[in-house]
């Protein structure tokens, strides 16, 4: 194997402060998952007797498996080789943040993680932590009224839109890349950014936002492919070094600063952008197939006088 | 109540654990503050990061340093690199470090820590010595007085009164229902 590839596979950075973190929700999550897993076994054995009363299964596997493919993707972007190149290259930290932003959130968010997380609590632990969050988020609470206010999808859309632009802007960056500390404020807020975003998409609990329909969600979803395609457009076509930064550093494999950016532009426009694509037409799907639950109108019904009356017909 | 007490301190516990923790990466993730960016030393260029970025007297500082070829820049992995700290005002060398990748957390760069127990303007030289020959660089350290505020202990501290005061509320709040 080549040596300087080697090296930098090699190059992992543990940082305890994020392990700590990644296995503490880890932990968490999958102990509450285990809990409402034997409760619900419990209940349909007690249920048996009446069938069709207790169908759902509240802990299907498809949820742990997702969590914890949130959980992988987080600990790769914060602390494998990309994490450590990416102070070198600037694709691979646009690889971080589209994993940061773009992957890990949807996949957590679409295990449900906050009613998990709260049966994951020890004792009275979750009845604490559920009596305040019931107390914030229960339908007459005016903290839920102002969660819900400041949560908006247009406001979360013009925050997602402040990070990406706000973050790609050569101050920023440089000085993100030049402080560890500004470095982790950078993935934080792109990390709750990610969150806010894909938890309108996924319609995870907590569930405050009631009016906002599928349709809306695709128009959501497809809203943010602008801002990003935008950056990245623009750092693909630049002509000159955006970020002085990566000038000053050793290039790796004979990676000029021009191309290392170009590169970065394009994994931003291209694979960034067609994940929300994807996203979009999964709603899509979704919405088709809920018409396609729906009970068919039988032609008495679709053609009946009252039915093909044009409207003002009568007038 | 007391379990809410209770909570409130693990948590505060957890964080000022993570905070401490953090804090000491900061200094053992490799980076830091470039302070010389592509020198010349023979036939090899060398960038040298310094981590904290304003080094400060008896508190630890470590030193990242990156070897490349001056024609491609491809990274250097096996050079011999030797770093002296040389007194401010009588140039004699202080203290000579071996400079290696074995313990960097970027396999790329070579990684050293050692403290400097006075403020000065110290002389640093590097030197390089690998199968394309040999090179040496020289350039200044500036290390500054102790602080006066610990900025750690003022975060815990900022930290702790938040933790109060979103305390005394919840027991307000829950007096006042």
């Amino acid at each position: 194997m080549n040596p300087i590839l080697k090296a930098a596979l090699l190059s992992w950075g543990w940082r305890i402060d994020v392990i700590i973190v990644l296995a503490l929700a880890g932990t968490i999550y999958t102990r509450g998952w285990w809990v409402l897993r034997r409760r619900t076994a419990q209940v349909r054995n007690w249920s048996k007797r009446r069938p069709g009363l207790f169908r759902r299964q509240l802990a299907v596997p498809e949820h742990l498996v997702l969590y914890w493919l949130g959980i992988f993707f987080i600990g790769l972007a914060l602390l494998s080789p990309i994490d450590v190149l990416g102070e070198q290259l600037f694709l691979m930290h646009m690889v971080q943040h589209l994993l940061l932003v773009m992957v890990a959130p949807p996949l957590l968010l679409l295990a449900n993680p906050m009613a998990v997380m709260l049966w994951g609590l020890p004792g009275k632990g979750r009845y604490v932590a559920g009596g305040v969050v019931g107390r914030l988020l229960h339908r007459d609470s005016a903290t839920r009224r102002r969660i819900r206010q400041v949560t908006q999808p247009g406001i979360v859309w013009m925050l997602w839109a402040v990070m990406v632009f706000g973050w790609h802007d050569p101050g920023a960056y440089n000085a993100a890349l030049r402080s560890e500390l500004v470095h982790d404020v950078e993935h934080l807020t792109f990390f709750v950014a990610g969150m806010l975003f894909w938890w309108h998409v996924t319609g995870a609990g907590p569930r405050i936002h009631p009016g906002f329909s599928q349709v809306g969600r695709i128009a959501f979803t497809l809203a943010a492919i602008p801002p990003n395609m935008l950056t990245g457009v623009v750092l693909a076509f630049a002509r000159a070094p955006v970020y002085s930064y990566y000038e000053s550093v050793p290039r790796l494999w004979g990676i000029s600063v021009m191309t290392d950016q170009q590169l970065g532009g394009i994994i931003m426009w291209i694979p960034g952008s067609m994940m929300y694509l994807i996203a979009a037409l999964i709603l899509i799907a979704g919405l088709l197939h809920e018409e396609e639950r729906k009970p068919v109108m039988s032609e008495t019904q679709w053609g009946s006088d009252e039915t093909m009356r044009a409207p003002g017909g009568d007038l | 109540m007391i379990a809410r007490w209770k909570i409130g301190l693990y948590a505060f516990m957890l964080l000022a654990l993570l905070l401490g923790i953090a804090s000491e990466i900061v200094q053992a993730h490799g980076g830091g503050d470039l302070i010389v960016s592509k020198a010349s030393a023979g036939p090899y260029w060398v960038s040298v990061w310094v981590s904290p970025a304003e080094p400060i007297a008896g508190q630890e500082v470590h030193v990242s340093v990156a070897v490349t070829t001056a024609v491609s820049e491809q990274p250097i992995l096996d050079a011999k690199v030797q770093l002296q700290v040389h007194h401010p005002e009588t140039n004699n060398p202080l203290l000579t470090r071996q400079v290696t990748n074995t313990e960097s957390t970027n396999k790329l760069l070579y990684e050293t820590d050692f403290i400097l127990d006075e403020a000065a303007t110290y002389p640093l030289t590097l030197q390089i010595s690998a199968t394309d020959g040999e090179g040496t660089i020289t350039f200044p350290l500036i290390v500054q007085p102790p602080d006066i505020f610990n900025s750690f202990l003022l975060t815990i501290l900022g930290f702790s009164l938040f933790v109060l005061y979103a305390a005394y509320r919840t027991w307000k709040i829950t007096r006042d229902t």
